[in-house]
Formats: C-alpha cells, structure tokens, sequence
C-alpha cells in the first residue's frame, strides 16, 4: 500500500501514513476551514488500510491548534482505528499534548472516553 | 499692554500649521486611545477574517499574552479560544459570500481581548449574521446558559459523537467548545441592524 504524504502549511497538519515503515503520524495545527476536505484522503487512505493492516498500528497524533470541526474529523479517524482494534489487531493511539496546553489534554481525555481503541495521553514538557 | 507686544517669532510657526491635520481629526485618536487603555485591551483586530490572516493574528496576541498573563496555560487557553472564534464560530466564507450578494453587507469582523484580572481575559468577537441564524443561536445560547460546566462537557461529547457535519451541528459544537474553555461564562448579544441582517456579539471569559 501507497504511504500517504502531506505537508503542512500554516493551517493544516503534517500527515505521515507509512504501513511499511510503521509510521502513521498527524502533527501540526489544524483549522483548515474545509476540515472535512482535507480529512477525507486520510479517511479514504484509512479504509484501504483497514482491509490490510500491519499487525501493530500506533497512532501519533502531535497537534498544536485544532479546531472543531477538526475535531469531528479526527474523530471519524479514531473511529476507523477503533474498527481495526475491534477486529483483533493491535492498535494504539498516542496523542500528545503540550504541559501549557489543558484544552489538548482534555480533547485528549474525550477521546480516551468515547472510544474503546487504547488512547495513550503523553505530556510534552518543555 | 502685552498682547500688542508679541514678538514676530511667534507668529511665523503658523505658516508650517497648515501642514498639520486640523485638530478635529486628531481628537478621535487619543479618546480612542484612553477608552481602549481604561478598558484594558490588550489586543484588537477589525478586518476581513482571511484564513490566512489567523495564524498571524495568533502569533501578534500570543505576544501581547506573554507579557499580560500570568501563565503559558492562560496563554494557550486564550490563544484556543481565538482559534475557534476565527475558524469556526465565524466563517469568512460565507461573510464573503453575503458580501457580493448584499452590497449593504460588511464582511469584517471584530475580536477583542481584554486583561479584567492577572488571571482573567474576556475574549469578545462580533460580526453581522443574517437575521435567519438569530433564531437558531439564541434557542442554542438559551440551553447552554442552563447548563452547569460538567453538563457542558457532557453536552460537547454527545454532539462530537452524535452531530454531522452540517452548518447547525458544527455551529452548536464550536459554541459549545467556547462555553467549555470559558467553563459555562459566556454571554452574548444582538444588535438589530436592517431585514436582513444583524451583529452577532460573543463574549468568554477566560480564568486560570
């Protein structure tokens, strides 16, 4: 499978999707104002991967600003990895926050709530 | 005896005067000034929301908020705030859209930050909306205004999960995400302009 790449830019994060290199990353901010344009390839990426993944799949996700309509994106995304947990594979999805940064932590926190995929939160300390 | 006796020295200036701006226009400026002073602001924005210009927007007030707040976490809880109020809650989209439509309409919006305490900042942002939405926000607004901060959070994880990705449903969302930041302190108002449209006002208060 095809990695997916795509760089950031002032608005929308860095995505890194490499099966082969086990490397699946979002970082960056996020507050595109058509959230769900730039969220769909990943979605759709996320599918095909569905139907193959690698035995361990961790998710990084290192965000400094998001907004909400972000955040329902991001779910749909968390939703898709839970599919393939739910499916007996080994997913885990390690979302970062920055120490200064309570909202992140908490967005963070929602998400460990709402799905049943291991949402692991890691503190940046600078 | 001395008013006939002023020396020439002190006529000439007047020549250069002209080329000063008559003092009419110059008393708008420090009114300005001192109201701004008096109310704390320590940041002011009034301008065409561009999606570009955010980010900018952020860097300049993350300045302003290093010096005023007391701490990184207030810092970023602000900076939170006007990136939901910028990118979600008001769309410059569709504020560019009324613009070519109505020439009456003006798309540039306003956002405020004010210093209250050293632990406290009220975020303000205002932009016409049509008259249309007043309905809609006003019946939203209402419900959260009875919610207690908890339920507020509650409320925010069932639209996260439940909503779509329509206008309303993303709408309440960000609205909802601004009363979370805020923990349930924030207001808001109407100005009635003409038929079609009116200013919406939001206003959240940020504490440590």
């Amino acid at each position: 499978m095809k990695p997916l790449k795509i760089e950031s830019t002032h608005k929308t994060p860095k995505v890194y999707l490499d099966p082969e290199e086990g490397v699946f990353e979002i970082s960056g901010r996020s507050i595109p104002e058509d959230s769900v344009g730039f969220y769909k390839p990943i979605l759709e990426w996320l599918d095909e991967y569905a139907q193959n993944p690698n035995e361990k799949t961790e998710f990084k996700f290192e965000l400094e600003y998001f907004n909400t309509s972000s955040s329902k994106n991001i779910l749909e995304l968390l939703k898709r990895l839970e599919e393939i947990y739910e499916k007996g594979h080994d997913v885990k999805v390690i979302w970062y926050y920055d120490e200064d940064d309570e909202d992140m932590e908490e967005t963070g926190e929602d998400y460990q709530a709402l799905l049943k995929v291991p949402v692991e939160l890691i503190m940046r300390v600078y | 005896m001395e008013k006939n006796t002023t020396p020439e020295s002190v006529k000439t200036p007047k020549k250069k005067s002209k080329k000063i701006l008559p003092v009419r226009d110059l008393q708008f400026t420090y009114p300005f000034y001192k109201n701004m002073h008096s109310n704390n602001v320590i940041f002011c924005f009034l301008g065409v929301i561009d999606p570009d210009l955010v980010l900018y927007i952020l860097d300049i007030m993350e300045d302003a908020l290093e010096e005023a707040a007391s701490s990184r976490k207030l810092t970023k809880r602000v900076g939170n705030v006007m990136v939901e109020c910028l990118t979600s809650l008001y769309s410059s989209e569709k504020a560019q859209e009324y613009a070519e439509h109505f020439k009456e309409y003006d798309p540039r919006a306003i956002f405020v930050v004010r210093k209250l305490t050293e632990d406290t900042f009220l975020v303000s942002a205002g932009q016409y909306i049509e008259n249309s939405r007043i309905k809609f926000l006003k019946k939203l607004m209402f419900k959260i205004s009875k919610l207690t901060p908890e339920e507020i959070k509650e409320e925010y994880k069932r639209l996260l999960t439940s909503g779509g990705f329509d206008e309303q449903s993303v709408l309440s969302l960000s609205v909802l995400d601004l009363a979370r930041k805020a923990h349930g302190d924030i207001r808001h108002s109407f100005e009635f302009i003409n038929n079609k449209f009116s200013f919406f006002t939001i206003e959240a208060k940020i504490s440590k």
